[in-house]
């Protein structure tokens, strides 16, 4: 259980959140043979559960920028003014600063995985962008995080 | 003025000293000293010039009334009045002197009035010799004696002969005071003169009324008039409303009227008919009225302040009253009446104010006509001035806030409007009551979009909302849809006679109602009103027409801004969602792309990597066909864009074929969607049986298209642990036989408000917004003009009672035109 390394995967995909899933467990096997990945898939799902996720300690978070707010549903709860103003083009980027605002996710490395370009993201996000090879985002938490 | 006289002994003398005595008079009161000299030389103590009262009756069905009269001492006043029937009026109309020398013998037979004069001054003879005033109005001379017996042929001689004197002295005396007076008031007048200016109000004034007072006193002495009064129009201050300006007003305990409006009793006649008004005695005004109304026609007066009990308390007299005369003269300035001259009731002889004296009274009006037409001249320039100092200030300041609400994004023209009217009522101080009104295009009616007057508030917070929240039909028959419709300005300077009368504020005394217009097109009005007599100046309805072209091309100004605003955001919009559109292409399209190959490459890397999985192969066509939809999406976007139109492939489209296309397309869109959603995607295939024997005539790659992005959304917005059906049919829509293919899913519900907005470009219901990451609400728009390219329709139908909503592609039966 000690070598577990914990993968936080904001994804409202499911089909990439499940390609992402088995693509690093194979690419990264060796330096991180215990990937455990917690998928949420929507912002507000985020927000709910954020103190499950602070309380778990993440290594590594990988964040997708458009996202839904929540599923669709009867009881959908209504979003905050930042979301109403926003969109969900930026969700990805509320995601990170809220984990990046909090003192006990502030130290968790994001890593923002998105199809968009970065000139279209606010300045100064470094982004890996996505595509069907997994291994640019493999060196990235290779870079990110020590091999255990 | 009083002279020794003595007895004269010749009748030269004696005329001599009459004249003497006459030339010296300078008041009108002054015939009574002339009597007085006719009496002394004739030995005798009373002398009274008696006149036949003015009428239409025959002469001897007349009454005789004391002219002016002397008697020795301070003799009392009792009678007034002689019948024709006595010596007196014999003499008249016998045109010869009749003598009375022993009075003592025929007292008897004598009237109660006659009687009294000789009783109280122990009359023994009494001589009457006829004579003709002013132009043939018929009167008599008397002397009384008492001491100095009986009347001597001689005495008759001489009384004639003073008798045929007293018309030209009279006249002369009248003439003489009457020039007088208009010397000195013209003196009076110039000396007034330079007129009052503005800067300097009120010292002018006190200047102006002193030398109105200093007439009326004059006047007063002249005519022997206990009262005289002016009555001033202000035309500047308050049109049509003649205030009492200066008065010598004997009446105490008796309120004189502050003002006369036009046509209130016999001032009121004088000022609205522009002509002198003389009343021989307003104590017999009942009966002589007939009379009276042959001279004036339709003239009414009520006797406000009962003048015969005034002037008893008054003059006091032991028996009758004299008569209690009253003349008026306008005062006319540049055709207009600017006010009244009158004089009524004198204190001495002569009683009856005769037609020189008018003729005076008149000449003295026209002096002050011309005086004061100049003033209020100078008064109108040096307001009117001022006004226009403040409408132009006002109307600057009111630019520069214009241009700063204009510069805003949402300009507020409330303010300008609020800020107009305050303008109006600083420049027009009597309007009261100020209001725009503006055309609703939609109600077609005119609604109070500013207003400014303390009128609006008063009443209850009810009748004020109530006020403000009134609504004018632009057919109907209020003032403001009047101008409204006719475009032209509305003057009423007096409401009275007003056919809008009954509209709100009914007690308005005026009213301007201006059109509120930029070119030929009408905005709403602007609509002012007064409550004092007078209501608005002349030069209101300049400011207010003014006004009112300066707020049309305000609100011009302020709708072109509006518009240009709208546009831009239209613009902005446009490029927003065109911009959201190019990015969720670019995510739509690289996402099943790179998905496909995510999951490839997923499998490659994993053990298995020799054969894909069933539900992989079934994930990889269905985002494979979403990337064939988002491209063919992007090419109908890109030519919808270019307003290019779709060219729909017509195909003959059988049973099977169709069933297929819903089932893959059901199946594709069902591994789109996460497992544990739990939605299920189903084709209701009998629903579609009324196809084998019908053909239907579609472009199959587009009716796909239209399906899938129906299934897209039924995919994004559907309740999870639902199910989302693909079905199909016939129905009618109008006249026209329909097939259609419909997605019937349970989600967010569609009310009947939002159904047609769902087509519109760019359009995305808020909680729709917010259940998925992705979308730029244009795959109901290009649906929408995919069925419109078939001559068919999208139809939506709103969510029903069991949270069902249903999208439905429908094409109509048989061969479509462009095959036929």
């Amino acid at each position: 259980m000690n070598h577990e390394t914990r993968i936080l995967l904001v994804e409202d995909d499911h089909l990439q959140a499940h390609a992402i899933q088995s693509g690093l467990r194979i690419l990264l096997q060796r330096e991180y043979p215990y990937l455990v990945f917690t998928p949420i898939s929507t912002e507000s799902d985020l927000y709910n559960r954020f103190d499950e996720i602070a309380e778990k300690g993440f290594d590594l978070a990988i964040i997708d920028v458009m996202l839904r707010w929540a599923d669709p549903s009867p009881e959908m709860p209504d979003p905050p003014p930042a979301v109403v103003e926003g969109g969900f083009f930026r969700a990805g980027i509320r995601c990170k600063e809220k984990l990046q605002s909090d003192q006990r996710t502030s130290s968790i490395p994001v890593i923002v995985y998105t199809v968009l370009d970065e000139s279209r993201l606010p300045p100064g996000i470094d982004i890996v962008p996505k595509g069907g090879d997994f291994a640019p985002l493999a060196d990235k938490i290779r870079q990110l995080l020590p091999p255990r | 003025m009083k002279c020794a006289v003595e007895p004269s002994r010749t009748p030269a003398d004696h005329l001599s000293r009459v004249f003497e005595v006459a030339e010296k008079q300078d008041k009108l009161s002054g015939i009574s000293e002339i009597l007085r000299v006719v009496a002394e030389s004739l030995d005798s103590e009373g002398c009274i010039l008696w006149e036949v009262m003015p009428g239409t009756e025959p002469l001897e069905e007349r009454e005789l009334f004391v002219l002016a009269e002397y008697f020795q001492g301070d003799w009392p006043r009792e009678g007034q009045h002689l019948a024709m029937s006595s010596r007196t009026g014999q003499a008249i109309l016998s045109r010869q002197p009749q003598l009375a020398n022993d009075l003592s013998a025929i007292k008897m037979d004598l009237p109660e009035a006659a009687r009294a004069y000789m009783e109280t001054r122990n009359v023994q003879a009494v001589c009457s010799v006829p004579l003709n005033l002013r132009g043939g109005v018929a009167a008599a001379i008397n002397l009384y004696r008492a001491s100095a017996g009986p009347f001597q042929p001689e005495d008759v001689e001489r009384l004639e002969l003073a008798a045929s004197r007293i018309p030209y002295l009279y006249n002369s005396l009248v003439n003489q005071v009457g020039l007088e007076l208009l010397e000195t008031v013209t003196k009076l007048i110039r000396s007034a003169s330079p007129l009052p200016e503005e800067s300097s109000e009120q010292a002018a004034r006190a200047g102006l009324y002193d030398t109105l007072k200093r007439i009326v006193d004059l006047v007063a002495a002249t005519f022997n008039a206990l009262e005289c009064s002016i009555y001033l129009e202000d035309p500047v201050r308050q049109p049509s409303l003649y205030r009492l300006e200066a008065t010598e007003w004997p009446w105490v305990g008796h309120e004189q009227p502050e003002f006369y409006p036009k046509g209130r009793g016999l001032t009121g006649y004088c000022i609205d008919r522009q002509i002198p008004v003389r009343i021989f005695d307003l104590g017999r005004y009942q009966e002589d009225l007939p009379f009276i109304k042959s001279q004036y026609p339709d003239i009414k007066w009520s006797d406000p302040i009962d003048l015969k009990k005034a002037a008893k308390e008054f003059l006091k007299p032991v028996g009758e009253l004299p008569p209690l005369s009253f003349m008026c003269a306008p005062i006319i300035g540049e055709s207009r009446t600017l006010g009244v001259l009158r004089c009524s009731v004198t204190q001495t002889g002569p009683h009856y104010f005769d037609d020189r004296q008018v003729r005076f009274l008149c000449m003295v009006a026209e002096r002050i006509g011309e005086w004061w037409s100049n003033h209020i001249r100078m008064k109108t320039a040096a307001f009117e001035n001022k006004r226009w100092r403040t409408l132009v200030q006002g109307v600057s300041r009111l630019n520069g806030l214009v241009h700063e609400e204009l510069r805003k994004r949402e300009p507020s023209e409330q303010r300008i409007f609020e800020h107009a009217l305050k303008i109006a009522a600083a420049a027009n101080p009597q309007a009261a009551v100020l209001g725009v009104r503006l055309h609703n295009e939609n109600t077609k009616e005119l609604y109070v979009a500013a207003t400014h007057g303390s009128r609006w508030g008063q009443g209850s917070s009810q009748e004020i909302a109530e006020r403000k929240k009134r609504r004018y039909p632009v057919s109907g028959g209020s003032a403001g849809a009047h101008v409204f419709r006719t475009g032209e300005l509305l003057v009423e300077p007096d409401t009275e006679m007003s056919r809008f009368r009954g509209e709100l504020f009914p007690d308005a005394r005026a009213r301007i109602v201006a059109p509120i217009s930029s070119g030929e097109k009408m905005f709403g009005v602007l609509d002012v009103r007064a409550f004092e007599p007078g209501g608005l100046p002349r030069y209101a309805e300049i400011f207010t027409d003014l006004l009112a072209r300066q707020l049309g091309l305000y609100h011009f100004l302020a709708m072109e801004i509006q518009e240009l605003n709208r546009t831009q955001k239209e613009l902005k919009n446009s490029f927003a969602i065109q911009q959201r559109v190019y990015e969720d292409f670019q995510h739509q399209m690289k996402t099943p792309v790179m998905t496909a190959h995510q999951l490839v490459q997923a499998a490659v890397c994993s053990f298995n990597s020799k054969r894909l999985v069933l539900g992989e192969l079934s994930a990889l066509r269905g985002v494979c066909r979403k990337a064939e939809r988002v491209a063919a999406n992007m090419g109908l976007f890109a030519a919808l864009a270019r307003e290019d139109p779709i060219k729909v492939n017509w195909k003959i489209l059988r049973y099977d074929q169709i069933v297929q296309t819903l089932s893959d397309s059901t199946e594709d869109h069902a591994v789109m969607v996460p497992p544990d959603w739990d939605l299920r995607f189903i084709t209701d295939t009998e629903s579609l049986q009324v196809l084998e024997t019908t053909p239907v005539y579609a472009d199959p790659a587009l009716m796909e298209q239209a399906l899938g992005n129906l299934l897209d959304n039924a995919g994004k917005y559907s309740y999870l642990h639902t199910t989302v059906t693909a079905k199909g049919g016939v129905t009618r829509r109008n006249s026209d036989l329909c097939f259609y293919i419909a997605v019937v899913n349970r989600g967010f519900e569609i009310s009947v408000s939002e159904r047609n907005k769902l087509t519109e470009r760019g359009y995305r219901g808020t909680k729709a917004t917010f259940s998925t990451g992705e979308g730029a609400g244009i795959g109901l728009w290009i649906v929408d003009r995919i069925m419109r390219a078939h001559g068919g329709w999208l139809e939506i139908l709103p969510t029903n009672e069991r949270g069902f909503n249903e999208f439905r592609l429908l094409f109509r039966s048989g061969i479509p035109k462009a095959l036929r």
